[in-house]
């Protein structure tokens, strides 16, 4: 979807009164995009082109995806997630959702909407394979122990049927493996990505779920859960 | 096929620059009769990317704030030493020498992991 | 003898500063009354001087006289004229630095220095104040030698030929210039002579403009008249005009002359908006942004501080004045060659500045500096670009150790990646110096 020129205006309208609010304003932030239906998700990812991981690893190089992420995919900090080992399908879509512009949590997402304009959809998926052949990062943040309590485990296993949360393992698989459809592998984690995409999630920021499929399970989860399940993750093996 | 992919990375990162006012490197050994320049000096260079102290959380550019010691110097060598391609840091580390680049490390390790907003200035002194 | 236990002190001072003898008269007072320091100039300079002394010293006093309740920055201010920015995010105040630094901000101006009574003179609205100190620092920024092309000044400036070198209303104003210009029309820049504040500046500025015009005025025309023969990222600009702009075809957006093609501007005639070159060309414009010649601040002139010369002579260690061992002058005022003069290394001046006060206070010898210009331009939303410079001091003179620019790629995602950098340096540094 093009940006307008009324959309452009409006995104000034909408940066002047974040400013004023002492919020940063983001180029692309008052864009409004259709999100995704089910349908529309199993038909895009039934057209998702065959990756090629060498063509891939190339795009990667060229593209300088590097600079942030870290070489193969590996970020040695938590400034944005890391790539490595990451399942193929959910990379692909979300380029896709930057390029579309439905995924925005706020300005730092403005340059991943900038680069995937120049994207087609084989270089997506060549760049998802690429990624997903390197090995998942294991306590690249966090120490060898675990601070997660039984409590936290408890909500991974079997969730937490009072306020209609499904396990997150019955997604994410029982090591955060991910896989099933679009997950995301959790597993090694950045804590500090765990808990900025699950308060998005949960702050509605963040709504390139296919039907609110994950939004809905984070309405009811307090700040010091979303902690300790990002510690959780941040120790575990995908193994 | 990973050593020319990598020769290739560096040529296209590390091109000797042909443009105006652009300078030679004057290795840092060559100033390694002067006076230590201390850590804190050498980091506070580094602020207006990585926020006070190293401690920006909003932007691209990563907090450094309580990096482990050894993770800064291997990054820092690693830019330095042109393995580790970026957009920008290789030439900023390239003028330090190990030894500045672990005062540094020294300097950001020891600053606490959590945002310069946080940070009471006053506290311990006159004003607080 | 003074109130405060030895242990005390060591708390104050650290146990080095009681070796090296604080103790006797000068200590008693100094237990009591706090050391004074005084910035004079509320910019970078002076607002990193005074965040940065207090984070190092809890417990000395700062005050900073400045003119203005705000500050708006001027690193950045380009973004308004392609509508990437707006001023609100670009202005500051000084409440932060009140209230979070404690530094106690005068609105005022500072007219002139008592060396030998060490207080600052300031304006008082009429009558004249004065400020005693014990250090001070001096960051007023250059001023602006309008006179130097034949026919501008000031006053026209203000008016209708905004140079917008300095943040603010003649920012807005050159970009309601450029809105109203007719379709078809002509900006013509005036692009000054070394040294001035920002070298990529005016190239990145005619490069937002004709970004904005391509949107809004496909039909209009920049023209770069140059004093120079060459500019910082010339080749980065050029590209990018060449790809977007069409530079180089007949259908260019963009003109550049440089100085040896006689592009150098030497005279404005005002009542027929048109600018006369070196060449005896006379060129008619709709816009005209005149980037002045730059001087030092009268400030610095009128205080004796630049001795006469064209800048104020420092001694690069410190950044103490040659004038007065209490004085010390940061940022562009100074004459810092090789150094650029760019607000990255005012902040980094001011660093090194407020850590040698300190140390004088605490009786150690000044450290050895660093001063780094790890800087960042735009050519569009789009397009970025960097420089890393690092100066060192070696035998008392400022050495350029390194002085790189980003290699001139033919790569979108470098292209956006850097431009990315460079939007989020701009913010960064904002906030590094006044949050």
């Amino acid at each position: 979807m093009k940006m307008t020129k009324t959309t452009i205006s409006l995104g000034i309208t909408l940066a002047l009164t974040l400013a004023a609010n002492g919020a940063m304003a983001s180029a692309h932030g008052s864009k409004v995009v259709d999100p995704w239906t089910t349908a529309d998700w199993l038909q895009t990812k039934r057209d998702m082109p065959q990756g090629d991981v060498i063509r891939g690893e190339k795009l990667a190089n060229d593209g300088y995806c590097y600079s942030c992420h870290g070489v193969k995919g590996v970020n040695p900090t938590q400034a944005t997630p890391s790539l490595a080992g990451q399942n193929a399908t959910y990379t692909y879509k979300m380029l896709l959702d930057y390029k579309s512009g439905l995924f925005h949590i706020d300005h730092k997402s403005d340059v991943m909407i900038d680069l995937m304009s120049t994207y087609n959809q084989q270089q997506m998926a060549d760049l998802a394979v690429y990624y997903e052949a390197q090995d998942l990062p294991h306590l690249q943040y966090a120490p060898e122990v675990s601070t997660a309590t039984a409590k936290t485990s408890k909500m991974v296993r079997k969730g937490d049927v009072s306020r209609l949360i499904v396990p997150c393992a019955s997604c994410h698989g029982a090591h955060g493996e991910g896989g099933l459809n679009e997950t995301p592998a959790l597993a090694g984690m950045s804590p500090r990505m765990f808990v900025r995409h699950m308060n998005a999630y949960r702050s509605g920021d963040r709504k390139n779920d296919v039907n609110s499929s994950m939004g809905q399970f984070t309405h009811d989860l307090t700040d010091a859960e979303i902690d300790a399940l990002a510690d959780y993750y941040a120790t575990l093996s995908a193994k | 096929m990973k050593k020319l992919l990598m020769a290739t990375l560096l040529a296209s990162t590390f091109l000797a620059p042909q443009a105006h006012a652009s300078g030679a490197l004057i290795p840092a050994e060559q100033f390694a009769a002067d006076p230590a320049i201390p850590g804190k000096i050498l980091g506070d260079n580094c602020s207006a990317c990585h926020g006070t102290q190293g401690r920006i959380y909003d932007e691209s550019m990563p907090p450094i704030a309580g990096i482990p010691r050894d993770v800064f110097i291997k990054l820092m060598m690693d830019f330095k030493n042109e393995v580790r391609p970026s957009i920008i840091m290789n030439h900023v580390a390239k003028v330090f020498s190990q030894s500045e680049i672990e005062r540094m490390a020294d300097y950001f390790a020891a600053q606490p992991d959590a945002p310069w907003s946080e940070e009471n200035v006053l506290k311990g002194g006159q004003y607080e | 003898m003074n109130n405060l236990s030895r242990r005390e002190l060591i708390k104050q001072f650290g146990a080095a500063g009681l070796s090296t003898g604080l103790f006797g008269a000068s200590s008693q007072a100094w237990a009591k009354n706090a050391p004074h320091v005084v910035i004079v100039g509320g910019g970078i300079g002076g607002a990193s001087a005074a965040k940065y002394l207090r984070i190092i010293d809890k417990n000395v006093k700062i005050t900073l006289i400045e003119p203005n309740k705000e500050y708006i920055f001027c690193p950045g201010s380009n973004e308004i004229l392609n509508e990437t920015v707006t001023m609100e995010e670009l202005t500051v105040n000084y409440e932060t630095l009140k209230n979070r630094y404690a530094v106690n901000v005068i609105t005022d101006w500072a007219d002139d220095i008592d060396y030998a009574g060490k207080q600052v003179k300031t304006r008082r609205s009429g009558s004249i104040g004065s400020i005693a100190y014990d250090k001070l620092i001096v960051s007023p920024g250059p001023d602006y030698h309008c006179e130097a092309i034949e026919g501008y000044s000031k006053a026209l400036a203000e008016g209708d030929f905004p140079h917008a070198w300095k943040a603010g209303a003649q920012t807005t104003k050159l970009f309601e210039q450029m809105k109203s210009m007719p379709k078809g029309g002509t900006v013509a820049i005036s692009s000054p002579p070394m040294p001035y504040r920002c070298p990529p500046a005016p190239y990145e500025r005619a490069s937002f403009m004709a970004e904005w015009l391509a949107h809004h005025n496909p039909t209009a025309k920049i023209l770069i008249l140059d004093s120079k023969d060459g500019f910082t990222f010339q080749k980065h600009y050029l590209d990018y005009w060449t790809k977007v702009r069409g530079y180089g075809t007949e259908n260019s957006m963009i003109e550049w002359v440089s100085a040896k093609n006689g592009g150098e501007v030497k005279q404005l005639d005002a009542a027929n908006k048109t600018l006369i070159t070196a060449n005896g060309d006379k060129i008619k414009a709709d816009v005209i942004n005149i980037i002045p010649n730059h001087t030092a601040a009268q400030f610095a002139k009128d205080t004796g501080l630049s001795q006469g010369q064209e800048w104020v002579s420092i001694d690069p260690m410190t950044y103490q004045s040659r004038v007065d061992k209490d004085v010390y002058v940061v940022g562009d005022v100074t004459e810092s060659s090789p150094m650029v003069k760019t607000g990255y290394l005012a902040s980094n001046h001011s660093k090194v500045v407020v850590q040698a006060i300190v140390d004088e206070f605490n009786g150690k010898a000044p450290s050895q500096p660093l001063y780094t210009n790890n800087c960042v331009a735009l050519a569009g939303d789009d397009y970025g670009m960097s420089i890393t410079d690092t100066f060192r001091v070696q035998n008392g003179k400022i050495v350029k150790q390194y002085g790189h620019q980003s290699t001139e790629l033919d790569n979108t995602s470098l292209h956006y990646v850097r431009a990315s950098l460079a939007k989020n340096w701009q913010r960064a540094f904002r906030r590094d110096i006044f949050a």
